[in-house]
């Protein structure tokens, strides 16, 4: 894979991932935008308000028709949280030239269609249409509202609102309904002027065409996008806790949900963050983890036991199904491995497969289209400056002691538990 | 080996069939660091009932699932940690129809080869570890019990069929599980784990004869039994009910709306009868069709909804689901819809788009490691070849699918599943 950088136009960048090994093509705008309460929702209603229809295909049976002639392309919105940006968008898929008549320019057509979505969408007097608005406000408000349905996610997303109540990472990448609720047409499409103006993009291929007829028909296409100075946008890794907060919900539910939320201090720009990698990875990381191990496997408790990074924002955060009962057994035990971890009670076998199982997966990582255009789009936001190279070499020379300390700085912030009615 | 050239889809895969019976895949990965092995039995969640020898067995619910968790002991400890110790990340899953144990790893594939092999076809339980294991499965089974999208899926089945054995979860239950101990695995692991019954398919950039090699030298001769399956009674085109319906914690109702069609042979025909399910199903409301487009407009689904054909060992469905406020208004409109294309036929140019576009994504989902791996075991468990879907689509035309869409969905063969929220419940 080879990787390309260009400024098609003032803060406007394109990266090229280029690669023959597949047999789709990526390509994804993402307008970059801080994350905020004020303009969360007007954020994530836009792409989906824009992809309803525009100067080339007005309406969804047209869209539909447009791509289905390109062997099924696909396009769907995309709004993604890294860390305190807010990154909305769209993103295309379709099938590889080579898969296509010598006569076809999936590429150019697909910048044209890109450029049209983005710059010129169906308008009723001089404003976004009433029922387009309408429609999106509704689906999603219910996507909102559907969080609920899966406890896992539920339960996270609990934790993330009371634990960063105070901080833009405490808001949700889709807003909440209450202000989706007050979105009319007008506000929504003056908001959208806004943007357009004062955001930075950042567009993303992976795949294979030819690079030079890419970038000159992305230039064609976005040639309209007004560019003045753009907002800045960053994460701040917030303040480390002064005492543990616990909170509990009561659900109609057969199994228990237990989150906790840690504060690592450490964040993927920071000198330490390849040994706080590793210490995730021998704490709750996989099925070598001392939560999988002794958790799971030595006490039953569970059948998921695990810890997850978010590296932009420096928070690690633990969750479990559980059997209510087990509550305190099962918090307790996952503090007790963290305490082991914090006395240096870490073998070579756990160090060498946690390092093995990272490594493997940086290897790869350019092996799927979908997971090498997010790992560069955080690399390009999140100021993350490590390739997968310089992070595997990095991980190779991590000491236990690294590990050790990287575990004895973080702290637990806050525990929820889901819990059912009896 | 064989080797087969797939021109349309710039695909290459060598075959053979072992002394031993197994059926064996490389698919050449060229240029991927990545390298995925995947092997699976012939044995499911349906085969609880089964002959071997002419003595009857009746196995608990679940039984297929609790071998596959417990598969990963070895006497020497357990395979998942030897193998994620070189950095490999195995996993395995039981389905209906299959038990597959895989792993995807970058280095030390034929280290990681040759412990897949044997821990899955060197059984190791003791009393203890069976135990043990009761604890984790009932919680993974209290999990699917309070997730939406398992009871959706799992209650269809139950109303749909009468007889056959898909009305059970494929984990089962609490309580179905009590019953399990060692020498049932044992039983079933010997029946089922035979490498006659078995395939292993590779999709890495490895040579295939030294691939063919591991497998001869580390997977046992077969010991020639091959045991009879019974689903029960034959199922009536009817299902047991039309419409099932649980309150839980969601916010708003979900459906999933599928006919049932009748069973169909193995062979080539099941990978003809899926095509053509499947542009039926998207003809008559996918994301390209007239319908759809009118229901979302009305706000009747979103572009959560979707439409499919499923065939589980020849028994197949095409299914609509989605969330709605109105879910039997969309069942009606469907129907409508449905009975106007039986009665006018299906608009060709429609017709040519969605072919063109299925055709599309299909060929896109050959960059998946895993989904090749898993549609070639599947096809050659179905007896047929996945990798002629290019040749298959050029047999089927508008007419054949005004045929599918007049026999097979109408009211009688209609099911409704729905989960609706517990703040509705009267």
């Amino acid at each position: 894979m080879e990787k390309y950088r260009v400024e098609l136009l003032p803060d406007v960048f394109l990266t090229v991932l280029d690669t023959d090994k597949f047999r789709t093509n990526y390509l994804s705008l993402n307008i970059l935008r801080p994350l905020r309460r004020e303009e969360a929702a007007l954020n994530a209603l836009l792409p989906d308000v824009l992809l309803r229809g525009c100067r080339i295909c007005p309406d969804m049976q047209e869209i539909a028709a447009w791509l289905d002639q390109r062997y099924g392309a696909g396009v769907q919105s995309v709004v993604r949280k890294k860390g305190e940006i807010q990154a909305i968008g769209f993103f295309f898929d379709y099938v590889n030239e080579r898969f296509a008549e010598p006569k076809e320019d999936l590429t150019g057509d697909i910048c044209n269609l890109l450029g049209s979505f983005l710059l010129e969408p169906v308008l009723d007097d001089g404003v976004f249409r009433q029922d387009y608005v309408d429609g999106e406000k509704v689906n999603l408000c219910n996507a909102i509202m559907a969080q609920i349905n899966d406890k896992r996610i539920y339960a996270a997303m609990r934790l993330r609102q009371e634990m960063f109540s105070g901080e833009a990472y405490g808001v949700s990448k889709n807003g909440e309904k209450e202000d989706v609720e007050t979105i009319t047409a007008r506000s929504l499409y003056e908001h959208y002027r806004y943007i357009l103006g004062h955001s930075r993009i950042e567009l993303m291929f992976a795949g294979r065409t030819d690079r030079d007829h890419l970038i000159d028909c992305l230039r064609r296409s976005l040639s309209a996008l007004p560019r003045e100075h753009v907002d800045a946008v960053g994460t701040e890794p917030g303040p480390m806790p002064e005492q543990v907060r616990e909170f509990q919900e009561t659900m109609d539910v057969k199994q228990g949900n237990l989150v906790m939320g840690f504060r690592t201090g450490i964040t993927s720009a920071d000198a330490a963050y390849p040994a706080l990698l590793m210490f995730n990875g021998i704490y709750g990381g996989g099925i070598t983890s001392k939560l999988f191990r002794n958790v799971r496997e030595k006490l039953s408790l569970c059948y998921y036991a695990s810890s997850g990074l978010d590296r932009i924002k420096g928070v690690m955060v633990v969750s479990s199904g559980i059997d209510p009962e087990n509550y305190a057994a099962t918090k307790d035990e996952i503090l007790r491995q963290l305490e082991a971890c914090r006395a240096g009670d870490i073998t070579e076998e756990e160090i060498t497969s946690v390092r093995n199982a990272l490594c493997t997966s940086l290897r790869s990582s350019e092996d799927s289209l979908g997971r090498m255009e997010d790992f560069y789009l955080t690399q390009e936001t999140g100021g993350f400056s490590y390739t997968p190279e310089e992070l595997m070499e990095a991980l190779m020379h991590v000491t236990t002691e690294q590990i050790r300390q990287a575990a004895c700085s973080i702290h637990l912030d806050t525990v929820f538990f889901l819990k059912g009615e009896n | 080996m064989q080797k087969n050239t797939y021109s349309r889809l710039d695909l290459t895969v060598y075959s053979d069939t072992l002394s031993n019976g197994l059926r064996l895949y490389v698919i050449p990965k060229r240029g991927f660091s990545k390298k995925y092995a995947f092997f699976a039995t012939n044995y499911g969640s349906l085969d609880t009932s089964f002959s071997v020898g002419g003595r009857k067995i009746r196995s608990p619910d679940g039984i297929a699932h609790y071998l596959e968790h417990k598969m990963f002991d070895t006497e020497d400890g357990h395979a998942l940690q030897a193998m994620s110790a070189t950095g490999a990340s195995p996993n395995a899953f039981t389905s209906y129809s299959i038990t597959a144990y895989h792993f995807e790893s970058t280095d030390s594939f034929a280290e990681n080869l040759r412990l897949l092999l044997s821990f899955v076809s060197v059984p190791y339980f003791t009393d203890e570890t069976v135990e043990k294991e009761r604890g984790i499965i009932s919680q993974e089974i209290r999990m699917y019990e309070d997730s939406p999208g398992s009871r959706l899926g799992e209650n269809l089945y139950r109303a749909m069929y009468r007889n056959h054995p898909l009305r059970v979860n494929i984990a089962g239950t609490v309580e179905s599980i009590q019953q399990i101990d060692p020498q049932m695995l044992y039983a079933c692991h010997h029946t089922f784990y035979d490498p006659s019954n078995m395939v292993l398919c590779i999709a890495a950039d490895e040579d295939p004869e030294a691939i063919r090699s591991i497998a001869e030298e580390i997977l046992p001769p077969s010991s020639g039994q091959i045991p009879e399956r019974d689903y029960g009674d034959s199922e009536p085109i009817q299902p047991d009910r039309p419409r099932i319906e649980q309150y839980m914690e969601v916010s708003m109702p979900m459906f999933a709306l599928a006919f049932k069609c009748p069973e169909i042979p193995e062979g080539q025909e099941r990978l003809r009868q899926e095509l053509l399910g499947d542009l039926a199903a998207e003809i008559l409301c996918g994301d390209s069709s007239p319908l759809y487009q009118k229901l979302y407009e009305q706000g009747l689904i979103d572009s959560g909804f979707g439409v499919g054909y499923e065939c589980i060992k020849g028994m197949p469905n095409v299914s609509f689901a989605g969330d709605s406020d109105e879910p039997e208004t969309v069942m009606e409109e469907i129907l409508r819809e449905a009975e106007r294309i039986s009665r006018e036929g299906v608009d060709p140019s429609l017709f040519d788009r969605v072919r063109r576009a299925s055709l599309g994504q299909r060929i896109r989902g050959l960059d998946s490691f895993d989904g090749v791996c898993y549609r070639l075991t599947g096809s050659y468990f179905d007896g047929s070849d996945y990798f002629l879907f290019p040749e298959c689509y050029d047999t089927i035309n508008p007419e054949d699918i005004r045929l599918f869409i007049a026999e097979h969905i109408v009211t009688e063969q209609a099911v409704l599943s729905l989960i609706l929220p517990v703040q509705q419940e009267a």
